[in-house]
């Protein structure tokens, strides 16, 4: 086990280094500079500016410095929010979408997978339909249709819940819900065709010649199986609620990551990009990692480590 | 003293699927016997595992009890309750099936799976069930049982696989155990391990043992009597002597024929020709007329009632009727 995590670790960082060179790389390679701006600079002040964040140095070093930086756990300062860095920018970033995401990924699992089951139960029934319809709409309505609806009705018309902010509670419910609404869809579609195709398995026909309840079939027999595939798209997904979702954060104004991620691309704000990206990339691989664990511990057939 | 175990009663069984609907069972009646092993001989689609999902009401959409009954210890299961049914199946009656590679649960240890039925049916504690696993395990040879417990399906052979399968069966010393090509999926070494390990038991444990199988062999070496079935009927019923010494239907000494023998090497084999009738829309007469060497007009016509051969033998075929002219089949074989 200790090595099979060693060897993970390794393969992350190489990941992590091939992430950001080429991120680094791409960003360069795209016209224009944090400092360019419509009204041209003088010439001696961009000059000035260029020399204080290194930008003239040459690429190379600009890069051997930035990993140096990383290496330090600094991502540098930012170049258009003055006085803040980007460690300072993830910090109070971070906890808004996190928050939002966490609450997103919670609803998603206690109402995904439920619909899921219930219309893997009852299918080709009025129940199966009703999730079927839902999960459908669900997938094919875009998020910011959706949080643009829930705060006309429940903003503007019926005014029970605030637009923007989440200094209380109430804050959440609509950025949450209009985040979780394609994933709770989708884990519910996932979740009742891996069961379907579960029930369909030889051992399940077992376990009902064997005289169990119903129950027990399902949970034990069933669910344990049916889960696999689920839990290998919650990974990818938990990352990426988890940092912010740009759409979102900007509807409800909400002060995450995935605003200051766009925002840094638009202004060409180099550090930010590459913080972000750096902190997302690294975010992923942990979760996938994590996904790998969970596998080994529901499916025996899947062996970690090649020890047998 | 009543001898029968189970008895099946004009059983049909259908299939709705999108193309119409197929009768997987027609008219199929049988006793088993306490304490016997019955063999179910028939080929692919010849409704002989379908009559027993039907009897163990195991069906899986859009499979259909049409009519008739089953009565098992003179209850009819047709009548009862799911929950009376949860309590009969894996108690009373226990199935082993084909496929010991996709009828374990992958995901639960040996162990797990064993206990089950125990626990469920004979309100067992985690330890007594353990224990009694320990035992069952070993009685189905399986070397180092206790450690085994703890392994997953996975770890195991195939034929070991089939043991654990057999253990789970028999945990509960059921009354009858249907054992649906139970060494199909198997080496041929290993298949003839697993018969005399089933043949062990039955003489143990006074279980009835049904075998579906479409391998003559089996049914040779392991069954007292046979039914043969075909296009979802039952053609022949008979002592397993009779079967294959005195086959009174021609598809019977179809089948027969269609089996290498020592001393033939040089000969070919017989096969039946023709291929088995789907069920869809099946003809009016016997199912098997049209693969027939000795076919008559009425066979495509009619259905042919079952005839009394001897105290325990019957045969489905007009060849035997009084009123069919003397022929060929019945010279050489009755």
């Amino acid at each position: 086990m200790f090595k099979y995590i060693l060897k993970r670790f390794v393969s992350m960082i190489i990941t992590m280094f091939v992430i950001i060179t080429i991120t680094f790389l791409l960003m360069h390679s795209v016209p224009g500079g944090p400092f360019a701006a419509e009204k041209a600079l003088p010439p001696e002040v961009e000059q000035a500016l260029l020399e204080k964040y290194h930008l003239d140095d040459p690429l190379w070093k600009q890069y051997v410095d930035y990993v140096g930086g990383i290496l330090r756990f600094d991502l540098g300062p930012s170049f258009k929010y003055r006085g803040l860095t980007v460690n300072e920018l993830i910090v109070s970033g971070f906890p808004v979408s996190g928050r939002v995401g966490g609450l997103s990924i919670l609803v998603i699992l206690l109402i995904g997978i439920p619909l899921g089951i219930i219309a893997a139960l009852k299918q080709n029934r009025w129940e199966d339909a009703v999730v079927r319809f839902l999960a459908t709409l669900g997938i094919t309505i875009p998020s910011f249709v959706l949080a643009t609806l829930l705060l006309y009705v429940f903003s503007l018309k019926l005014d029970l819940l605030p637009s923007f902010g989440i200094e209380s509670w109430k804050g959440y419910i609509l950025p949450v819900v209009a985040l979780s609404g394609y994933s709770i869809s989708f884990v519910a579609r996932l979740t009742r065709s891996s069961l379907l195709e579960v029930f369909r398995q030889d051992y399940m026909i077992m376990a009902r010649a064997k005289g169990l309840s119903e129950f027990k079939i399902l949970f034990k027999h069933g669910l344990k199986n049916a889960l696999i595939p689920i839990v290998t798209v919650m990974g990818p997904l938990i990352a990426g609620l988890l940092t912010g979702s740009f759409v979102i954060e900007k509807i409800f104004a909400l002060p995450g990551m995935g605003g200051h991620f766009v925002n840094g691309i638009s202004n060409r704000d180099y550090t930010v990009i590459m913080g972000i990206t750096v902190f997302y990339a690294g975010f992923l691989l942990i979760m996938v990692f994590i996904v790998d664990l969970i596998y080994g511990f529901l499916d025996p057939r899947i062996k970690l480590d090649n020890r047998s | 003293m009543d001898n029968t175990l189970l008895s099946i009663r004009n059983l049909h069984t259908s299939f709705f699927t999108h193309v119409g609907e197929v009768k997987a069972v027609q008219n199929v009646s049988y006793d088993v016997r306490r304490g016997e092993i019955l063999g179910v001989v028939g080929e692919s689609g010849s409704g002989k595992s379908v009559s027993y999902m039907s009897c163990m009401r195991l069906l899986q959409e859009p499979g259909r009890i049409m009519g008739g009954d089953v009565q098992f210890k003179g209850e009819s299961l047709l009548s009862k309750t799911n929950r009376q049914m949860r309590n009969i199946r894996g108690n009373r009656m226990s199935m082993i099936f084909q496929n010991p590679m996709t009828s374990l649960n992958a995901v639960l240890k040996i162990g797990d799976q064993i206990t089950e039925p125990l626990r469920e049916h004979k309100n067992m504690s985690r330890a007594e069930a353990k224990r009694e696993a320990i035992s069952l395990l070993e009685r189905v040879q399986i070397p180092d049982a206790e450690k085994r417990l703890s392994a997953y399906p996975h770890e195991f052979s195939g034929g070991m696989r089939q043991r654990v399968l057999i253990a789970m069966a028999i945990a509960c010393r059921p009354d009858l155990i249907i054992a649906d090509e139970p060494t199909t999926a198997l080496d041929v070494t290993i298949q003839s391990q697993i018969l005399e390990l089933m043949k062990d038991l039955q003489q143990d444990l006074g279980t009835s043992i049904v075998f579906i199988t479409h391998d003559l062999g089996v049914i040779a070496e392991t069954c007292s009597r046979v039914v043969v079935m075909y296009g979802s009927m039952v053609m022949e019923e008979a002592p397993v002597d009779d079967i294959f010494h005195r086959p009174a239907h021609p598809y019977t000494e179809g089948l027969l024929r269609s089996i290498p023998k020592p001393g033939m090497e040089d000969k070919r084999l017989s096969p039946i020709p023709g291929s088995p009738p789907v069920q869809l829309s099946p003809p009016p007469g016997c199912p098997f007329a049209p693969r027939c060497n000795y076919a008559m007009n009425i066979c495509r016509r009619r259905l042919p009632e079952f005839t009394k051969i001897g105290e325990n033998h019957r045969s489905a075929c007009w060849l035997l009727s009084g009123h069919a002219p003397s022929n060929n089949f019945r010279r050489e074989n009755i």
